[in-house]
């Protein structure tokens, strides 16, 4: 008798942990499925804002006039607020985007392939993003703003 | 034999009722996290259905609004907007004081997002090109968090000629007033008919001298308190105002079929 409690004890402990371990990994693969959803359509997102800016571009590089474009693009995704960022460097423009309403540096890209020099911030959750395009001493000036 | 199955049975048992009751708990979390994704989703839609018949008199859609647990409370009377223009020298009146309603979903959870704007923002007034004429906001309610959904007065302003040599500026402000609509609190699905029936005109002509430069409309919805500033074209015999409200009365009701 002593040696069988014993025994059923650690059958029942050794089915516990390996129940524990089987739960979590589908937790976090549950969850890796989620945030790779999510990650997905932030990524179409930023090609949305890339393709309007470069639409916006050809118009005014063609017509010599400003133009200002809305873009419909949700408030939260996956319950979860996100920023969008219009940055350039000499090689050219891009946007940037991360979750959260904190802009950090390292978020993911895309870029647009023009010589453009662009800024403005969007963070979801309040107002909608405008895009305005214009042309200055043949300088294409792309600005991301919130109303 | 008896002890060895008893200790089995009672493990058993326990394994089985902390499955059980950690399942329930997720299973209710995620279900609760749907039911406002699918309550957000509805007001996104019947707002969009409200300005799909905007400034449109005669015109009506129907909506099946969604049961996400919540209850629906239309509300004609609330949500006072009060409208001032002030030129800092000759000007200074109220051009609308009213209620002019707006549509409240109260979730029946805990968990909210308060502050999150789903569409517009919490400016009070607008002139920005481009900018909602909605405001659907998640707010906490007295009891549980709600989303709100009202509508913010948005000015546009053109320069047109002359009049008696006075440059002539022509501003009009856009309000959409619910206050026409059926007073409603209602858990459930709810069919609803949205009918624009008319859209009035309130006028106000000012004569302003060439020192004024710019007309501030001042803009109280709800208790919140914003303001425009719209430029004002003079010349030397000074400026002439033509100030039109447009207020656009739109009724939700409960659709009978």
């Amino acid at each position: 008798m002593p040696s069988i409690i014993p025994g059923y004890l650690y059958s029942i402990f050794a089915s516990l942990i390996v129940g524990a371990l089987i739960v979590a990994s589908c937790s976090a693969a549950m969850t890796h499925i989620k945030n790779e959803a999510a990650t997905q359509q932030l990524t179409n997102i930023e090609k949305y804002v890339a393709a309007q800016s470069l639409m916006l571009i050809a118009h005014t590089t063609q017509d010599g006039q400003n133009s200002t474009q809305a873009i419909e693009i949700p408030s939260q995704i996956s319950n979860e607020r996100f920023w969008i960022r219009l940055t350039n460097d000499t090689s050219g423009g891009w946007v940037a985007s991360g979750f959260g309403i904190d802009i950090k540096q390292n978020g993911s890209r895309v870029s647009i392939p023009a010589a453009v020099t662009a800024s403005g911030i969007f963070v979801s959750g309040s107002g909608r993003p405008i895009l305005c395009c214009s042309l200055q001493d043949n300088v294409v000036n792309l600005v991301l703003t919130q109303v | 034999m008896p002890i060895t199955f008893l200790i089995l049975l009672v493990s058993t048992l326990g394994i089985v009722s902390f499955t059980y009751y950690y399942s329930v708990q997720r299973i209710s979390a995620e279900s609760q996290v749907l039911k406002v994704s699918t309550a957000k989703e509805s007001l996104l839609s019947l707002d969009n259905v409200i300005c799909e018949t905007l400034y449109q008199p005669g015109s009506s859609s129907t909506f099946e609004f969604a049961d996400s647990g919540g209850r629906i409370v239309i509300q004609p009377t609330s949500n006072v907007l009060t409208l001032e223009v002030n030129d800092s020298f000759s000007v200074h009146e109220t051009v609308f004081n009213a209620s002019i309603g707006q549509v409240t979903y109260e979730l029946p959870y805990s968990r909210s997002q308060a502050g999150l704007y789903l569409k517009g923002d919490s400016q009070s007034i607008s002139n920005r090109s481009g900018a909602s004429i909605s405001q659907l906001c998640i707010e906490n309610g007295d009891e549980h968090p709600e989303i709100q959904l009202r509508y913010r007065p948005t000015v546009s302003y053109v320069v047109s000629g002359l009049e008696d040599g006075k440059a002539v500026n022509n501003i009009r402000i856009y309000v959409v007033n619910l206050n026409s609509s059926v007073t409603l609190a209602l858990q459930g699905e709810l069919p609803l008919k949205i009918s624009c029936l008319d859209t009035k005109l309130i006028i106000n002509d000012y004569s302003v001298g060439s020192s004024t430069e710019n007309l501030v409309i001042t803009s109280t919805l709800n208790g919140s308190v914003g303001a425009v500033s719209v430029p004002i074209s003079t010349t030397l015999q000074g400026a002439a105002i033509h100030l039109e409200t447009v207020v656009c009365n739109v009724a939700i009701e409960r659709w009978l079929r």
